[in-house]
């Protein structure tokens, strides 16, 4: 590969301006990689504060009864789980990772709209205080009640909890504008900066996720900011978009934040899987399979994952052709999403394969994955769903494909970029700790909950039948690893950024693209002449 | 890197296209009212 200058009448080389000192350098950072880091750091703490949630949640269903938890604390607790894992850990580590690594991979100096960046990313503390605050201010003097919603925040509860809500709903709003800002800016980068001669279709499949899933977003997150809305106006302002006695109807809701809730989804693992298309090649020593096919496969799961959204609330009573639609589109779009496990399948096989932690964790994703897929067939039929619904196994199921299918590739993103981002390699041996302690872990805590959800073990209560004690003691133990083994990675990376062998610019012998190109770490301003691509 | 130091029609091109994404995104928002709700009611309303 060669390169070319291009100048601009700046006179100098950016280099030479260097990283600003102090807190101006993170407050003001218009810098792609700052920024990236930023939203990974964001993410890892908001990580280990939904962690928490969901250790005390695992703590209370240790044993039946009531142990530390009062019942309205508890769902508290499960609504600020999810709403903390999915908008505070999950969306801001995968914006970290495009931050980081769409520049790099295309060949652009920056993102397109750099300052647009920095607020989208200063825009999550904030929204993160607010979303602290609706969980807190219960417990002060006139606070109202406690969020036991749950977060899909269906009314009628929803209309009937106290300011909490509030403080919820303009923190959904917050998170919503920072990523629709970020997702704007990740299109039109991918759009209008990409290197002179890269064709979208060369573009990384990372890339190519990303896009996806930014397109996603701005379909889908104006929906829910929609929804949200009228639920506020609901509570403070007499409209009766969802109350009946005003001629309004609840099930609305459901699906307005259907609407959203299930493209979330794939919001959440299409990142992940661009990851993976990133990582198994490297380490199977072979080009990806079907490259064309994947990105085919994601603008379907893209166009069919938009229409499938009330599969979640079959049990609410639709006409039975609306139900029917939804169950065959349900299971149709199990085929593109198929189509990609079995091309990281392909890309292995006959492989020369070596098993570093980052393609430890894309085997892993790829079996544990497929098995939450198993179990979201059975959801989707309509009938069998009557009886699952709500239960444990629901629980099971989305834990199956969510923390595979978006955490634990983002882990594997993490492990494989890091020494890119730091300049020093990961310490090997203490990640395939983690790796199997984090693997081991999860599989005991959710396996069961299938077996107790199947035994008719309801979810979002406080309290269960004497009958699950068993699986739930093996479950909650099994938790307890899981979240602590989180304390490894954080020690991983600390000590990875502190220091460790120097990183070469490619870090790992199998590894392809542009970004392998510049040296480890990257200079903080990189491609500042535009890579020539060679033909 | 700041926006200045991209050439202008490239410039040109990017703030085009940031305006065209942030008027779908205020579409898919002012239509989450009224057009979902008649879609929802077709779905309720079969056979």
């Amino acid at each position: 590969m060669t390169t070319t200058t291009l100048d601009y009448g700046h006179g100098h080389e950016h280099e030479d301006h260097g990283p600003p000192r102090g807190l101006k350098r993170w407050l003001f950072s218009t810098n792609h990689k700052d920024i990236g880091t930023m939203y990974l750091v964001f993410a890892l703490t908001m990580l280990f504060a939904g962690g928490a949630s969901a250790m005390l949640i695992r703590a209370e269903l240790f044993m039946p009864g009531l142990q530390l938890l009062d019942p309205d604390l508890y769902n508290n607790l499960v609504t600020n789980h999810a709403l903390i894992m999915i908008f505070g850990a999950v969306m801001p580590a995968a914006a970290g990772l495009a931050n980081w690594m769409i520049p790099l991979m295309i060949g652009a100096p920056d993102m397109a709209l750099p300052r647009m960046n920095n607020l989208s990313v200063w825009i999550l503390p904030a929204a993160a205080l607010m979303l602290l605050l609706s969980f807190v201010v219960p417990f002060f003097p006139g606070g109202g009640t406690q969020i036991n919603t749950g977060w899909t925040l269906y009314p009628p509860l929803s209309l009937q909890v106290g300011m909490s809500m509030d403080f919820l709903i303009f923190a959904i709003h917050l998170l919503g504008i920072s990523s629709v800002l970020a997702s704007i800016n990740i299109i039109v980068t991918i759009f209008n900066m990409r290197a002179p001669g890269m064709r979208m279709m060369e573009m990384p499949i990372f890339v190519w996720t990303w896009l996806v899933t930014a397109f996603l977003l701005i379909l889908v997150v104006p929906v829910l900011a929609g929804g949200v809305t009228m639920l506020l106006f609901d509570r403070h302002f007499g409209t009766s978009f969802f109350t009946a006695a005003g001629g309004g109807d609840p099930v609305l809701f459901q699906h307005l934040f259907w609407f959203f809730g299930h493209p979330e989804v794939y919001i959440l693992i299409l990142p992940s899987f661009g990851v993976l298309a990133s990582i198994i090649p490297t380490f199977a020593r072979k080009p990806l399979f079907g490259y064309k096919s994947l990105v085919g496969a994601m603008i379907a799961i893209m166009a069919i994952g938009m229409v499938v959204w009330a599969h979640h609330q079959y049990t609410v009573g639709m006409s039975l052709g609306a139900v029917s639609y939804f169950m065959i589109g349900t299971i149709i779009i199990s085929i593109p999403v198929g189509l990609m496990v079995f091309n990281y399948m392909a890309t292995m096989w006959r492989g020369s394969m070596t098993f570093e932690t980052p393609m430890l964790f894309a085997v892993a994703i790829l079996l544990m994955f497929s098995f939450g897929g198993l179990t979201g067939i059975m959801l989707a039929v309509v009938p069998a769903d009557m009886q699952y619904h709500d239960s444990m196994f629901v629980v099971a199921h989305f834990h199956y494909v969510l923390l595979p299918g978006a955490v634990f590739g983002l882990f594997a993103g993490v492990f494989y970029w890091l020494p890119k981002w730091t300049g020093n390699m990961y310490d090997e041996r203490l990640a395939k700790i983690f790796f199997w302690t984090n693997v081991i872990s999860f599989n005991i805590t959710f396996f069961p909950q299938h077996f107790i959800g199947l035994a008719g073990m309801p979810r979002r209560i406080v309290d269960y039948n004497v009958m699950f004690t068993e699986f739930n003691v093996i479950s909650s133990l099994a938790a307890f690893v899981f979240g602590l083994s989180h304390l490894l990675l954080l020690y991983i990376i600390i000590k990875t950024v502190r220091g460790g062998k120097k990183a070469e610019a490619r870090v790992w012998e199998g590894a392809k693209g542009l970004e392998w190109e510049l040296p480890s770490p990257p200079p903080f301003h990189s491609w500042t002449t535009a890579p020539q691509l060679a033909r | 890197m700041t926006r200045t130091d991209i050439p202008p029609e490239q410039r040109r091109r990017v703030v085009r296209t940031a305006w065209l994404l942030a008027a779908l995104v205020l579409f898919m928002f002012v239509t989450s009212f009224p057009f979902w709700k008649g879609l929802y009611q077709m779905a309720v309303s079969g056979p």
